[in-house]
């Protein structure tokens, strides 16, 4: 055991004078004649070995780009979504800013109280964001610059419906004017769209394309709002009254924003 | 034995090419935690050479610094601790640290104790493979079952 212990320890005393020598000798450049020759054998293989490494590392490199590409493209993705909805959200806050200068234009904001509100859903009804809790009662009347988009029917604190002047439960007290003089009638909705104008004598005149305004004689309703405009005339002679058809001027589902007259 | 120089030598010529990794050091630990034999210091030593040789180093300075790292190895193995497995990466970071300070006081070679905890981490695989070659001939008892 102990000569096994001498033995090594004198092996590795030997071994570290050896290194402390080279070490010594080395910093004189006592070796660089040797060195120099090893060289030339060595420096090519490693050479070889780098220029290998770069073209496997090239290799390698090609995959890191595409997982970064990934990456990058991904984020890429993920900023042009959220730019996209702060696009569409400033476009509806720039329709509803124009929607509202306009029905400034057509409705006095001296004369009327206007809540502006915001379509949520349409079906047989429109509902509305606006309800009770911002002032709103049932029957006031929903405009969009001066066309009537229809009245409130049912209210909750933070939605309401409004009836289309379409809906067959809706009837108005309408009048048409033209240059040939004023035709009044009772407007009510029919299942579909179009709206019926009924009730208007013969002597009135009323012919395609005319606009057919409010009376104004129910409750809230403001006088001369438009309700839509004469796509055809019924002119029985048989027939106590004639009657027109009227469509709509605009598609309500296209509005970003109504306003309700509250006052 | 031959296999294992060949491999030092791969090793020497890798490390001084490319790859940032103290693999020959590595590779001394791995085999002198296996194999407590003087052949590891002869190998610490000639390796060390080599790999002065190839880097453009001082010849001694390779050749000094695996020779203390395997007599502390040597000396390492007589404590119980080494006969776990996990103990090449503590040991493997301390004589990493060790090498790194020492190039950084001699050749103003910096580096990082980030670098130094991979290449620890690094060891444990090398050295299970290491074992693992070195006990391929190593037969194990016969089992005897006590009735």
């Amino acid at each position: 055991m102990f000569p096994a212990v001498f033995k090594t320890t004198k092996i590795f005393f030997l071994l570290t004078l050896a290194s402390i020598i080279l070490i010594f000798f080395d910093s004189f450049r006592f070796f660089d004649i040797p060195k120099s020759l090893l060289q030339n054998v060595t420096v090519p293989v490693q050479f070889g070995l780098y220029k290998s490494s770069q073209a496997v590392g090239r290799q390698f490199e090609f995959v890191l780009l595409a997982r970064k590409s990934f990456q990058e493209n991904k984020a890429l993705n993920e900023q042009l979504a959220q730019v996209l909805s702060e696009n569409a959200d400033l476009r509806r806050r720039l329709a509803e800013t124009q929607g509202f200068l306009d029905q400034q234009k057509s409705l006095d904001p001296r004369t009327y109280d206007l809540v502006p509100a915001r379509p949520i859903s349409i079906s047989r009804y429109l509902i509305i964001d606006k309800g009770s809790s911002d002032g709103l009662k049932v029957g006031q009347p929903v405009v969009y610059k001066d066309t009537y988009v229809g009245q409130i029917k049912d209210i909750s604190p933070k939605s309401s419906s409004v009836i289309f002047p379409s809906d067959p439960d809706s009837k108005l007290a309408a009048f048409v004017s033209s240059k040939d003089g004023r035709a009044r009638g009772i407007l009510s909705g029919q299942f579909g769209s179009d709206m019926l104008m009924d009730k208007v004598l013969h002597s009135e005149p009323v012919k395609q394309g005319d606009l057919v305004y409010s009376e104004g004689t129910e409750g809230n309703l403001p006088r001369g709002l438009v309700l839509g405009q004469v796509s055809d005339v019924m002119d029985r002679p048989n027939e106590i009254f004639k009657q027109a058809k009227v469509k709509s001027v605009f598609n309500i589902s296209d509005l970003d924003i109504v306003f309700v007259i509250t006052n | 034995m031959k296999l294992f120089i060949f491999l030092l030598i791969i090793a020497c010529l890798v490390e001084s090419a490319f790859l940032p990794i103290n693999i020959v050091l590595i590779l001394l630990i791995s085999r002198s935690l296996n194999i407590d034999e003087d052949a590891n210091l002869y190998m610490g030593f000639f390796s060390g050479i080599f790999l002065g040789l190839l880097s453009s180093f001082n010849l001694g300075f390779y050749a000094l610094a695996f020779l203390i790292s395997v007599q502390i190895i040597r000396i390492s193995k007589k404590m119980p601790i080494s006969a776990n497995t996990l103990t090449v990466v503590p040991l493997s970071f301390i004589l990493i640290l060790l090498l790194s300070l020492a190039q950084e006081f001699f050749f103003q070679e910096t580096f990082t104790l980030s670098s130094v905890i991979i290449q620890s981490l690094l060891a444990l695989p090398i050295f299970i493979m290491v074992k693992f070659w070195e006990e391929r001939f190593v037969v194990a008892p016969p089992l005897k079952l006590k009735i």
